[in-house]
């Protein structure tokens, strides 16, 4: 996928990760590979501004948290940031539903 | 720019990058910190990290200039004076709104021997500086005065609360150059909310586009 058109999808995609639990930055993004079967393999730091982002839009809230010795900081989402990734999810869902019944049609 | 060799250099240059003395500047530093060594040991075939395993790390994390210029377009990061004056507003807040009760208390269930424009006159004001506080709390509190428009309602109100302080202010040291009779009250009070009202339109000031940081 061309790398404008992901980050486009980048909020929604690290909400997501989220909703199984709390995770640490370097986390999410082996999630996102992992899930993705590695389709999504941006550079790995444009992940943490949308983090901070998502952070101050009240979206996630984090903490430092000692795993193993190491000190890293941890996301989860927030009431309104459940909300949010269920609202991006239904729309994402109509979205691209509509567009594949087009392809489809096309093809 | 030439791309930083080792993990340790890597941080040095986006610190450098990052506003200077920001408490989430020194976060997101660690938080990187954290990531490359993670990433490089996971790379790293043998028991120690060598200077291959950081340099891709660093390559897999992507440059400095793309980071910080991603932080800079996506969430300016606070200067670190930020929570000091958030609990400065708060004692502010507390106090004034304090005052302003006991304002309305005396003029609305005291005697109405004042004229009564300046009854109506200490009423606005009082009303005016508890309705102000409510702001600045919600300001402080809740998340959802984080858009732009919330944001200059509050900072439009702060200006008027510096105004009315102001104004406060030079009407007692009018009536004590005068009179002679210099109300201690007064004068404390239009300090409180030329404060207050400072603090408040620090805070809820409006977002300036960032700076480019792109050196490209």
């Amino acid at each position: 996928m061309h790398g404008e058109t992901l980050k486009g999808h980048l909020d929604m995609l690290v909400l997501a990760t989220l909703t199984e639990g709390p995770l640490h930055g370097y986390a999410v993004i082996q999630s996102l590979r992992k899930l993705s079967g590695r389709y999504f393999d941006l550079p790995e730091g444009t992940v943490y501004p949308v983090l901070h982002r998502l952070e101050r839009a009240g979206f996630l809230s984090s903490r430092w948290s000692a795993e193993f010795g190491r000190r890293r900081r941890v996301y989860q989402l927030t009431r309104s940031g459940r909300a949010e990734i269920k609202q991006q999810t239904a729309e994402w869902t109509a979205f691209s539903r509509a567009v594949t019944e087009v392809v489809g049609a096309v093809t | 720019m030439s791309e930083p060799r080792s993990i340790n250099e890597y941080c040095r240059k986006l610190a450098a990058r990052l506003p200077a003395g920001t408490i989430r500047g020194a976060r997101v530093v660690r938080e990187v910190r954290n990531h490359l060594e993670e990433q490089a040991r996971s790379l790293s075939s043998g028991g120690t990290l060598t200077l291959a395993d950081e340099q891709e790390a660093i390559r897999q994390f992507g440059s400095v200039d793309e980071i910080a210029a991603s932080f800079a377009a996506q969430t300016p990061l606070e200067p670190e004076n930020e929570p000091v004056v958030r609990k400065m507003l708060v004692l502010l807040v507390s106090a004034s709104s304090l005052f302003a009760a006991a304002l309305l208390f005396f003029t609305l269930l005291g005697g109405h021997d004042d004229a009564s424009w300046w009854t109506l006159t200490k009423t606005a004001l009082g009303v005016f500086v508890l309705a102000e506080g409510g702001l600045a709390s919600a300001l402080l509190w809740s998340d959802r005065l984080r858009g732009d428009m919330p944001r200059l309602l509050v900072f439009l109100a702060a200006l008027a609360l510096i105004a009315v302080g102001s104004a406060t202010g030079v009407w007692s040291a009018h009536l004590g150059l005068v009179t002679g009779d210099w109300d201690g009250y007064a004068g404390a009070g239009a300090v409180l909310l030329v404060l207050q009202g400072a603090a408040t339109a620090w805070l809820a000031r409006p977002n300036l586009p960032a700076k480019s940081t792109d050196s490209a």
